[in-house]
């Protein structure tokens, strides 16, 4: 076995992780299957060189995804040689669909799937989590400041996230810290039934199955091992550059973890009429909202009435929140507490390495 | 087995900028101490000299007359990339993009590698300069500098200015960490390190008359008339300043990744090398030595990194960790950082049955690359 040399500046959170008393808000939100079609052709699906064992594909009918925002205020590692120097706090944005795995049998034949979760990008505040997840798990997260805040209605909701890039690619621009997302409840919303937000949509009603098939609000821990796993596979392209060619990989491998949640409380369900969900287009995001949300319209103001925040660093220019706001449709929120356990199962292809 | 040629996938969610760069007006304020040649050894031999000595075709050892290691604060007030853009999105160049700035600190140690054998003693040998600690300001070149360059950058906040006397400087890190190694501490943002000095020589605010200081010696009227007779500015910054100030630094770093399930496990080593061009060295000036308060903080989790390169004995004292320096200027400089180049990839052990991934080398020293090129066959890292 080949050592990892540790040293302070790889000193990880190393896997499993686990999350007590998370602050959950799911955004469930309608997308295009050919979007997925497109992330997957070229992530999972490409030969690169050789053709990983699995062939990938949007699941049948009308797709939904999560835009998923967890506050953490107490993040761990629960890996067995680890004690100590590892309790963190912080706050992170992700977006994740469910797909079809089907293993590639004798003759290219898909057989049998089985549902995983992908995760196209991810947001966090945190540098030393950051770090792990994605040199570790392989997430596509980079650093944002995330500001969540919950008040005692549910419209006091306020999500906003901004990230250090440049809202007009040009020579002369500096980067700065400019807004992406803003979320929040409209006045007067109150929560809802759920069963009466699933009528009339079959599709929707299919999804949320799939949410509390995978326990994501109804789930429990189940340590006896006679259980099945449960909770959610998500499968991660682990890639990493090669010093001399960008365009090559040093690394390349798909990674199967596990996402479950248990001891859950304060479960509540909000219309998507009642949400607003704003992503601002700027240069350094577009390409993300375009190939995942594809072309929709903007306004060049927001429809949330709350003032958006300053999340510059001390010292810089103010948030530019001067931007086109591209509104997305929600169809359903879900909001809960939970405990979350994160385990790595498998390593399911490393790419380049034939015998 | 082959190593085949992996695609990397652009993400458009990414914010990273590949290298080269290039960093026009750099602020540099370098501080030097002494350090032990045995740290360094044991640096050397833990991150570098890897693997099998005897199958090992390589050594790296410190630098037997430079016993000091050097903290640079770098400030970058504009980082300009000369990569192209990926073909893959059909994506805005780069260079189009505009340009961003970033603070960095990083304490540097100068190592020579000695080729193994009569003749790597010769075509092998190279000075290049380990970074045992380093830290920036912006996550994108947090991101760029570990997963391609195999640097150890952690994200910390930098302050990096004035201090109390005009044309003083005063630098802060600090940095995420844990106070006790308690389970369930809480990780919290603590200052890692703080330098101030006096106003740039000749000054009056000092405390201590400047002894040993550079500035001192240019005083002397044999080395102003020497100084005279030097034709440019870089002959007078690569022998008078007897080194002090880079103006090419080769870094070396080890670049590697854990295995996702067994973290124990690594399933890519490789010593990765950079060019830090320092051009244009301008308006250099020194501070009295006798007169910089540098100190690190040797507690909790920060006491792991200052072992690696301080005297600090095995557990944290809680106190601050006072540093003597030798030597203190601060200059400005433009700087390109490019020619990354893999110079040893180490083999990797697999499961399965499978043989271990073949390893490579391209060791040959800056000076021999010309002539192996054209006298020899291509060879190296990635080439068939």
């Amino acid at each position: 076995m080949t050592l990892f040399i540790e040293s302070f500046s790889t000193d990880q959170l190393l896997p499993p992780w686990q999350s007590l008393g998370m602050r959950m808000w799911n955004f469930v939100i309608p997308i295009e299957a050919a979007l997925i079609e497109a992330h997957l052709r070229l992530r999972f699906n490409a030969a690169a060189p050789d053709q990983a064992p699995y062939f990938y594909t949007p699941l049948p009918g009308k797709t939904y995804g999560m835009l998923c925002v967890a506050k953490h205020d107490n993040f761990s590692s629960t890996y067995e040689h680890k004690f100590g120097w590892d309790t963190t706090r912080h706050t992170e944005l992700c977006w994740t669909f469910p797909v079809l795995r089907h293993p590639i049998g004798p003759g290219n034949l898909l057989l049998e799937p089985e549902m995983v979760w992908i995760q196209p990008f991810a947001f966090i505040d945190n540098s030393y989590v950051m770090f792990s997840a994605r040199e570790i798990w392989g997430t596509e997260m980079d650093m944002a400041s995330l500001r969540m805040e919950e008040g005692v209605t549910p419209d006091e909701l306020m999500i906003d996230m901004a990230i250090e890039g440049m809202a007009r690619f040009d020579p002369k621009a500096r980067s700065q810290s400019i807004g992406c997302m803003r979320m929040g409840l409209k006045p007067t919303t109150a929560n809802a039934d759920l069963e009466i937000l699933l009528q009339g949509d079959p599709d929707l009603d299919a999804f949320v199955d799939i949410l509390i098939g995978a326990g994501i609000f109804t789930g429990s821990f189940d340590d006896s091992g006679t259980a099945a796993p449960g909770g959610m596979e998500v499968n991660t392209l682990r890639q990493f550059r090669d010093v001399f060619d960008m365009d090559r990989s040093a690394y390349r491998a798909i990674i199967s973890s596990r996402t479950q949640h248990g001891n859950i409380s304060n479960v509540e369900f909000f219309s998507g009429e009642d949400t607003v969900l704003e992503f601002l287009w700027s240069d350094s995001l577009k390409e993300t909202l375009q190939a995942m949300f594809g072309k929709r319209v903007r306004y060049p103001t927001s429809q949330l009435t709350t003032k958006a925040p300053n999340l510059g660093a001390p010292g810089t220019p103010p948030t530019n929140w001067d931007l086109d706001y591209m509104p997305v449709d929600v169809a359903l929120v879900i909001s809960y507490t939970a405990d979350a356990r994160y385990r790595i199962e498998k390593t399911l292809h490393t790419y380049g390495q034939t015998a | 087995m082959m190593r085949s040629s992996i695609p990397y996938v652009q993400s458009a969610a990414s914010q990273q900028v590949p290298p080269p760069y290039h960093f026009p007006g750099v602020t540099v304020n370098a501080f030097y101490f002494n350090i032990s040649m045995q740290k360094v050894q044991e640096y050397c031999d833990r991150y570098l000299n890897i693997g099998d000595e005897a199958s090992r075709d390589y050594v790296y050892r410190p630098m037997p007359f430079w016993p000091y290691a050097t903290v640079l604060f770098l400030d970058y007030p504009t980082m300009i990339s000369a990569a192209p853009a990926s073909g893959q999105l059909g994506e805005v160049g780069y260079a189009d993009r505009g340009s961003i700035s970033q603070t960095e600190v990083f304490v540097a140690l100068p190592v020579i590698r000695y080729g193994r054998g009569a003749k790597r003693l010769v075509t092998d040998t190279a000075v290049e300069w380990a970074l045992p600690f380093i830290v920036v300001g912006n996550p994108m070149s947090s991101v760029c500098g570990r997963e391609m360059l195999g640097l150890g950058k952690l994200l910390a906040n930098i302050e990096n200015g004035v201090g109390r006397y005009p044309d003083s400087f005063l630098g802060r890190i600090s940095l995420p960490g844990w106070p006790d190694a308690e389970i369930g501490t809480m990780q919290v943002q603590q200052e890692f390190m703080a330098v101030e000095t006096k106003p740039v020589l000749p000054t009056t605010a000092g405390t201590q008359p400047p002894r040993r200081t550079l500035a001192t010696l240019l005083d002397s009227r044999a080395a102003k008339d020497w100084l005279g007779s030097t034709v440019t500015a870089a002959n007078f910054i690569d022998t008078f300043s007897l080194g002090l100030i880079p103006t090419s630094m080769r870094t070396v770093g080890l670049k590697q990744y854990r295995d996702a399930v067994d973290p124990r496990r690594a399933v890519y080593q490789a010593l990765v090398t950079c060019r830090a061009q320092y051009l244009n060295v301008r308006e250099v000036r020194f501070y009295n030595e006798l007169d910089v308060d540098l100190h690190f903080n040797n507690t909790g989790s920060f006491h792991q990194i200052l072992k690696v390169f301080l005297d600090v004995g095995e557990d944290a004292t809680e106190m601050p960790h006072s540093v003597n320096t030798v030597a203190a200027c601060r200059f400005m400089a433009d700087i390109n950082f490019d020619t990354m180049r893999v110079i040893r990839e180490f083999p990797i052990d697999r499961e399965g049955g499978l043989p271990p991934t073949p390893g490579s080398s391209d060791l040959a020293a800056r000076w021999y690359r010309p002539l192996r090129g054209f006298f020899g066959p291509r060879s190296g890292v990635g080439m068939p």
